[in-house]
Parts: C-alpha cells; structure tokens; sequence
C-alpha cells in the first residue's frame, strides 16, 4: 500500500539563476599610511574626484575602513592586489 | 632637515646631505633584502607563470613587517588566501623589489641633488611608503593605540629615538612627494 504524499514538493530555489551577490574591495585605517597618500592613491588608481577621494580616505580614518569598489571576484582581486602594491591594507568579500 | 620633493619637468629633485643620502641608501638596501623570499624560488616548470609572477609562494609571511607589506586579501578564508598569494605574491615581491632598485639607482649619484624622472617618482612614492610600514612595525607603531606607549626605559633608548626620528623625517619626505605628485592628477 503506498501512501500518498499529502505535501506537494518543497519548490526548490534554484541557486544557479541567481544574479552573484557582488564583491567589495575594502581598504582599512593603520597609522603609518598618509591621509594625504591614501587620499592620493584612491585619486591615481580609481580616478575618484578630489573631493569623493578625500571622502573615502576619511571614512577609512574615522570609521576604520571603507568601501572602495565593487563588482565581479575578479575584478575585486585585481584591485586589492593593486592597493596591497601602494602598501594599502586591502581585503575582499562578498557583500552582505 | 628640511628638504623636500619639488617639482621639476615631468619628475622631481629632492636635495640630501650626504648623510641623508647614507641613511636612505642604507634602509632601501636593507628593504630590498627583507624582500626577499627566504628560500630560492625553485626553476618555474612554466616560463609564462614565471614571467607573469604566480610562483609557487603561497605562505602567509611569518615576520609581521613583511605580513604589513604582503597582506592577506581573504583574512577570514585561508584557502582562498592561499590561493591569492600563490597567484600575486610573488609578482608583488618583484614589483616592490623593483621600485627599491629604482629608488637605489637614483640614490647613487655625485650630485647632492637627486634627479627622479615621473615613473621614477612612483617608484620613490611605494617604496617609502613601504619602508615606513617596515620601520612602524619595528617601532611597534600598530592601530592599537594602547601598544604605542612605551616604557621611559624605551624611550631613553637612542636607537629607538634615532628610528623614531627617522621614520618622521621619511614621513614628511613622502608627503611632499604626495603634493608634487597630487597636482598632475587632473
């Protein structure tokens, strides 16, 4: 005798269609880096502005990192690499 | 010493006294060996790899100077860490042996007037940022402030005095490069 599911099957999420969650390159404060050559730095190799490269480089100072890029792994690694090249302190993870 | 980077064509000049000349000559050689991986890097079975600079040195730096200067991408996934220094660490290492050598070259000179050419200021720009992060590790100069305290015994200490003195003297050197530098970045 068999006995009937009473349940319909759990629909299953389908992992592989989902957009990937976005990387982020993050760069945190120490106290031997410049805030002048941080600031620099974020100018030379994103091409932020004066203003938004300086508002980055103090958010790194008074929050203790920040948030300097985002998109694919691989673009993310290619930019910690380049930071850790500065002397930066650079990490990536997915975000959140 | 009140010398600094100034503007000059498309590089920079920077005039030392020979004993500044000395003292910078000394530390840059002294980073340029620190650089080095501990054990010869054995033959590249791939040239292409060799050239591009993925080696088969994927530890994570024992020295917490040299940690500063190749740190961890991924500090919370050691195998991913791994396989990030496998790939970049040791063209990382050449690279910032390279801007030494660059930095060496210019140091070698009769003038007291040192002459740097633009690729060569982004050489002197890493390169003292990367032996201030050697010299602020030996110091003990952390993000914990609390560890920045020493003790009057330390800081009676000359050798500690004189690196200290150092290190502040290299930190205005590459603040004024940084201000050369800032003003050609449209």
């Amino acid at each position: 005798m068999s006995i009937a599911p009473v349940e319909l099957e759990r629909p299953e999420t389908d992992f592989s269609i989902m957009p990937e969650l976005p990387w982020v390159t993050l760069v945190w404060n120490d106290p031997v880096n410049l805030m002048s050559y941080v600031a620099y730095v974020f100018r030379a190799y994103f091409g932020h502005s004066n203003e938004e490269a300086d508002r980055l480089m103090l958010q790194v100072h008074n929050e203790g990192k920040a948030v300097v890029s985002a998109g694919s792994r691989e673009e993310m690694e290619r930019d910690v690499e380049a930071m850790h090249g500065y002397g930066l302190w650079a990490t990536l993870q997915q975000d959140m | 010493m009140t010398n600094k980077f100034r503007s000059h064509g498309e590089g920079a000049t920077l005039v030392l006294s020979e004993d500044e000349r000395d003292i910078l000559i000394h530390l840059f050689s002294e980073l340029a060996f620190f650089l080095q991986p501990d054990q010869p890097e054995p033959e590249h079975t791939d040239p292409l790899a060799a050239m591009v600079g993925i080696g088969t040195d994927s530890d994570a730096p024992e020295d917490p100077a040299l940690a500063r200067l190749l740190p961890s991408a991924y500090p919370h996934d050691p195998e991913a860490d791994e396989e990030f220094r496998r790939l970049t660490q040791e063209g990382l290492r050449q690279r910032k042996t390279a801007s030494v050598v660059v930095v060496l070259e210019s140091l070698h000179t009769e003038s007291k007037r040192v002459e740097i050419d633009a690729q060569g200021c982004q050489s002197w720009l890493t390169a003292l940022n990367d032996l201030r992060l050697v010299l602020a590790t030996r110091l003990g100069i952390t993000a914990d402030p609390a560890s920045q305290a020493w003790t009057e015994e330390e800081a009676a200490n000359d050798q500690r005095a004189n690196l200290l003195a150092i290190y502040d003297w290299l930190g205005y050197l590459q603040d004024t490069l940084v201000r050369v530098l800032s003003k050609r970045l449209a």
